[in-house]
């Protein structure tokens, strides 16, 4: 049968449609490299100096959070403080409260993952209990994350996994980009091994996104992961609590613009990722890369400013 | 007691009787078959006390026995004969024996599978068996979703959702790695291209299931139809044993057929009315199925109209639960006397069981029509069913041969897995599910030359981790199960999409001017943008529908078979087709009420098609006795068309046909080809019966009454040459010297 293969034009992104094939087949089978690691040392200033929330402070915000008890809604923790009552701990002789109040001590007592597993269950995603969680991390243990993909679908390829982490008081950023089709599959490697000296995760957008992302195309290659024992705090969800009103739409390039003051230099949009991506395929021309991998660094720059705005605005005790 | 015999007789002396009757047909009761020699474990015996059954049915007993062997079944009962209980039973047993295994219950309706579950629920109630089961389609919640894969004992889902959701495969890994029971109940609707698009699915199930080590069972029931057997085998790609005699009673049904044209004054649609109303007002309940929505709500408004102390409703497909047993509760009682329906109802649903039905035009293959037949008769008790063709050679053939109908094991479920559009989409999803170690990504097909094919478009890539894909869209995206591939039209509403269509599929049915016809309603489509690839829709009520006349060309490609016969020779192979559109009719209870120009630049496509090549002395023969060969070619082409999906199910409109009395070699040629880029296997199906297609199409000619032709016999609707030159006496001549 002849076969009408106009039909496959369309598992190709418009983008892509010319000249793919040939140009392609030329160059792939000389790549000896399959994946580009780039390090950024970037000077936060005075950022960097910003500790994370201290466990005295969880702890005291504990204690006065009411809503950790079961049949609790904001309402009647307002009327607790009416009736003068301040703390967990002043109704650790009430008889109705009593038990909650012991059980949520030894929760406490327990430690993280206990407190984590009542926080889900108490609170939505954005409570700023949920965040302040990070006094549990030192910074070292937090891994900025967030990466660029052919397509918002996990069925295909990631192009560029982008990491931050402080380490001597420095923030460093690793950029690991796939340069062909094996090369994917060495990124992820790569980045399981940068996971192994982290505890948590700081992303925007990375619960619904980049973590399942990474976690598919792992599962893709079998390639084993334990990516859901890492806490991952997503930023959105505080951001949207944090700045309800402020502005309409949560992309990182408006949180810049109106709430970090900011400004991005010659900075690509998330959507012509794929177009400068493409570009190199077809030409092998490193060059095509670089507006990608600046892309990364500045959306992983901003979740690292964002989560100190964060802090700045919600631990001021 | 009411007597069916009576009823009939005293319909005569009606005065909307005038002979329409053609025969009845008295079709003898059956008794119930029991097996009384399968055990069953404490807990399945309190399930069975708690629905009220003592015993099984031989043909409940035979799966169930080989299903506990580690068989793959195929169960073809009719319907209402008791298949749910077998999956529940397989799946209780398993529950019963292994803690953990899983069991995945596929349904081509929605409105099934919520029936179904509560089944599975009640099982649970009466077993006294633990398990979770639940529905995981498009309007499940994701943390519903979420609990359900993780928690679920059985699922229940559509073969769409399964598309999407095969990618996600690490988040099924217990599910998967567990499933035992794969269940496919109303499989025969997974036939045609959806049916092809489905037996890729669960190809790409069953490559993640192998990953997983996982080797579930399958069970699967169906229609009555030839072919079971070979269907069940190529959608799933797994031997199986078919179990096809039922056990199961039924009372003594009349087949009452009713020629309409006996009465022309009045239209088909009219007459349903007629009769629904006698029926009814002699306290028979009765419901009637038509063809549209539009129809369904003239016949109640015209019997609501001419009857006010008689409750005549209509029903529609989307109803909520709700409103079903709201409905099934007054039928109960007897409040409603008569329902028109689409065959919205046809599908598994339960509203109970009723005196007579009304079966207004055909409703497109056998198993439909006993779907819709298997309404009628309550416990044991005689029941009716009126059939009334509507004018068309097919239709009308079947009252003159019933014995068709009556042999339900005439038809043959059809799905393509060489359809190239087709398999290479679903070969994309598939190696983007799990990356590909073997060229051969499905085991019991060769994919290596569309691999290749891919791997040169850029799709595909051998890197050292197996063949994984690098396009740029998500191919779930992109394949439809509902389409062939190939370009497509988006119907829309205001922008809305309603439902997205093959190429070929708009050039007939959604041309401007037509009036496309979607789950019973009708809209008018306003224009046809080819190169937008936009059908432009308006939802609209009318009474009269459209053909589009069209012209065509046929050239061979390649001859894959041939045999010779008698006095010519049968090939398959595939064609190149170029179809003309000139214009459309727009009819109106047969009649043509206005006829439109279209332009629209001619429409080409590659498929598969059967044809026979005459020996050149028929013509001569032909010509000596004073016949028309021309036309005598024309009306046997017409002719063998119009009876071709009785033996492979489809659409009409599937198949094209094209006869040349001299073509390119200088004989006579006659083409079937199947109407799709890439072909969906009618061909093929109707080579292998060519000769008992001949022999009815014979029948079908010489029985019908007219003189040199009609609509019932070697007429085609869609005829571009407007039925010219046409010899009706002259086929019937060329097909007997031909046997
Ligand atoms: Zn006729
Ligand atoms: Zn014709």
């Amino acid at each position: 049968m002849d076969f009408d293969s106009d039909f496959l034009k369309k598992f190709h992104n418009p983008e892509n449609k010319k000249n793919h094939t040939e140009q392609n087949k030329k160059n792939i089978d000389t790549d000896k490299n399959k994946m580009l690691i780039n390090e950024f040392n970037i000077d936060l200033g005075e950022h960097l100096l910003h500790p994370l929330p201290d466990k005295d402070y969880f702890i005291s915000c504990y204690k006065k959070c009411f809503e950790l008890i079961y049949g609790v809604r904001e309402k009647k923790a307002k009327k607790f403080n009416e009736q003068n009552i301040k703390s967990l701990e002043d109704l650790s002789n009430d008889i109705k409260y009593s038990g909650f109040v012991k059980n949520l001590f030894k929760i406490l007592d327990d430690g993280f993952h206990e407190i984590k597993k009542i926080f889900g269950r108490r609170f939505s995603s954005s409570h700023k209990m949920a965040f302040l969680l990070l006094s549990f991390f030192k910074k070292e243990d937090l891994l900025f994350l967030d990466i660029e993909t052919m397509t918002l679908f996990p069925e295909t390829q990631i192009i560029t996994i982008g990491c931050g982490f402080f380490q001597n008081n420095n923030f460093k950023t690793i950029h690991l980009t796939a340069l062909n089709e094996e090369g994917e599959y060495e990124i992820l490697n790569e980045f399981k091994k940068l996971l192994e000296t982290k505890k948590a995760f700081v992303t925007f957008n990375g619960k619904s996104f980049d973590v399942p992302f990474i976690d598919m195309r792992m599962s893709y290659y079998n390639i084993e992961n334990n990516l859901n024992i890492y806490h991952n705090f997503d930023l959105l969800f505080f951001t949207k609590k944090a700045f309800k009103g402020l502005q309409k739409s949560f992309t990182l390039k408006e949180i810049d613009k109106n709430i970090l003051k900011k400004y991005r230099k010659n900075d690509i949009s998330g959507d012509d990722v794929f177009y400068y991506y493409n570009k190199y395929k077809i030409t092998k021309n490193m060059n095509f890369l670089k507006p990608i991998i600046n892309h990364n660094k500045e959306d992983i720059l901003s979740i690292a400013l964002l989560l100190h705005k964060l802090i700045s605005v919600w631990c001021k005790n | 007691m009411k007597n069916i015999e009576t009823l009939l007789n005293k319909l005569k002396k009606e005065n909307f009787y005038k002979n329409q009757i053609k025969e009845i047909i008295k079709i003898p009761d059956k008794k119930p078959e029991f097996d009384t020699n399968i055990n069953f474990s404490k807990n399945t015996l309190k399930y069975l006390k708690g629905l009220k059954i003592e015993n099984l049915y031989i043909h409940q007993a035979e799966a169930i026995k080989y299903i506990r062997d580690g068989k793959n079944t195929v169960i073809t009962t009719p319907t209402a004969s008791g298949k749910t209980l077998i999956f529940n039973i397989a799946i209780l047993e398993e529950l019963e024996k292994n803690f953990g295994v899983k069991g995945l219950f596929i349904y081509p309706a929605k409105a099934l599978a919520n029936d179904q579950l509560n089944g599975l629920n009640q099982m649970k109630k009466l077993s006294g068996i633990e398990f979770t089961a639940g529905i995981y389609d498009g309007d499940t919640p994701s943390d519903k979703k979420k609990y359900l894969r993780e928690n679920a004992d059985i699922i229940l889902t559509n073969p769409y959702e399964l598309h999407q959701i095969l990618s996600y495969h690490s988040k099924w890994k217990k599910f998967f790695k567990n499933l035992k029971y794969v269940v496919l109940d109303e499989a025969h609707r997974y036939r045609g291209i959806f049916g092809s698009n489905v037996a890729f699915v669960l190809r790409r199930l069953k490559r993640i299931l192998k990953y997983y080590n996982s080797n579930p069972l399958f069970i699967l029931s169906t229609a009555s139809l030839a072919n079971p057997l070979e269907f069940a085998e190529k959608l799933t790609g797994e031997k199986f044993i078919c179990v096809e005699n039922s056990g199961s009673p039924s009372g003594i049904k009349y087949l009452c057929l009713w020629d309409a044209s006996q009465l022309p004054e009045k239209s088909v649609h009219t007459q349903t009315k007629d009769i629904l109303l006698y029926t009814t007002k002699n306290s028979f309940q009765t419901l009637a199925f038509t063809t549209s929505r539009r129809l369904a709500e003239l016949i109640r408004m015209w019997a609501n109209k001419e009857e006010k102390n008689i409750e005549i409703l209509s029903y529609r497909a989307g109803y909520e639960p709700s409103i079903r047993r709201e409905i099934e509760k007054k039928l109960k009682e007897g409040i409603i006397k008569g329902l028109v329906s689409t065959n919205a109802l046809e599908l598994g649903i339960d509203i109970g069981q009723l005196d007579v039905i009304i079966i207004s035009g055909y409703p497109g293959t056998i198993s439909s029509f006993w779907q819709q037949a298997g309404r009628a008769g309550r416990k044991m008790q005689p029941s009716l069913i009126f059939f009334l063709p509507y004018e068309d050679a097919m239709q009308k053939y079947l009252i003159k041969n019933p014995e068709i109908l009556l042999n339900k094991k005439f038809e043959n479920a059809i799905i393509s897995l060489e359809n190239k559009n087709i398999l290479s989409g679903h070969l994309l999803c598939s190696i983007s599910e799990l990356p590909a170690i073997d060229k051969n990504i499905f085991s019991d097909i060769d994919t290596s030359e569309i691999l290749n094919i891919v791997i040169d478009k850029g799709l595909v890539k051998k890197t050292s981790h197996g063949f994984i894909y690098t396009g740029s869209e998500r191919p779930q995206n992109i394949v439809s199960l509902d389409n062939a591939g190939g370009k497509n039209i988006k119907i829309k509403i205001d922008g809305k999409l309603l439902e997205e269509i093959s190429i070929t599929r708009a050039y007939r049915e959604a041309h401007s001017g037509s009036i496309y016809l979607y789950n019973g309603e009708t809209y008018f489509i306003k224009e046809l943008d080819l190169n937008e690839g936009i059908a432009h829709a308006e939802k609209k009520d009318v009474d009269y529908f459209t053909e589009p006349l069209k012209n065509e060309e046929v050239k061979i490609t390649n001859i894959i078979k041939s045999k010779k016969f008698k006095s010519f020779e049968l090939f398959f192979g595939n064609v190149s087709v170029t179809e003309y559109y000139k214009g459309f009719k727009a009819k109106k209870y047969g009649e043509v009420i206005f006829y439109e120009d279209l332009q629209m630049p001619p429409l080409h496509f590659n498929t598969q098609s059967v044809w026979v090549k005459l020996d050149d002395e028929i013509k001569e023969n032909i010509e000596k006795l004073k016949l028309d060969f021309d036309g005598a070619l024309h009306a046997a082409e017409h002719a063998l068309i119009a009876l071709s999906p009785l033996f492979a199910m489809c659409d009409p409109n599937d198949l094209g046909g094209l006869s040349y009395p001299v073509y390119e070699d200088g004989s006579p040629f006659i083409f079937l080809y199947d109407a799709y880029e890439g072909g969906i296997g009618l061909s093929e199906k109707l080579y292998d019966i060519f000769y008992n297609l001949l022999s009815e199409t014979i029948e079908m000619v010489k029985k019908c009454e007219c003189e040199s032709g009609c609509p019932s016999c070697v007429y085609a609707h869609n005829c571009g040459n407007n039925n010219n030159p046409i010899d009706k006496a002259g086929a019937v001549v060329l097909m007997e010297k031909m046997k």
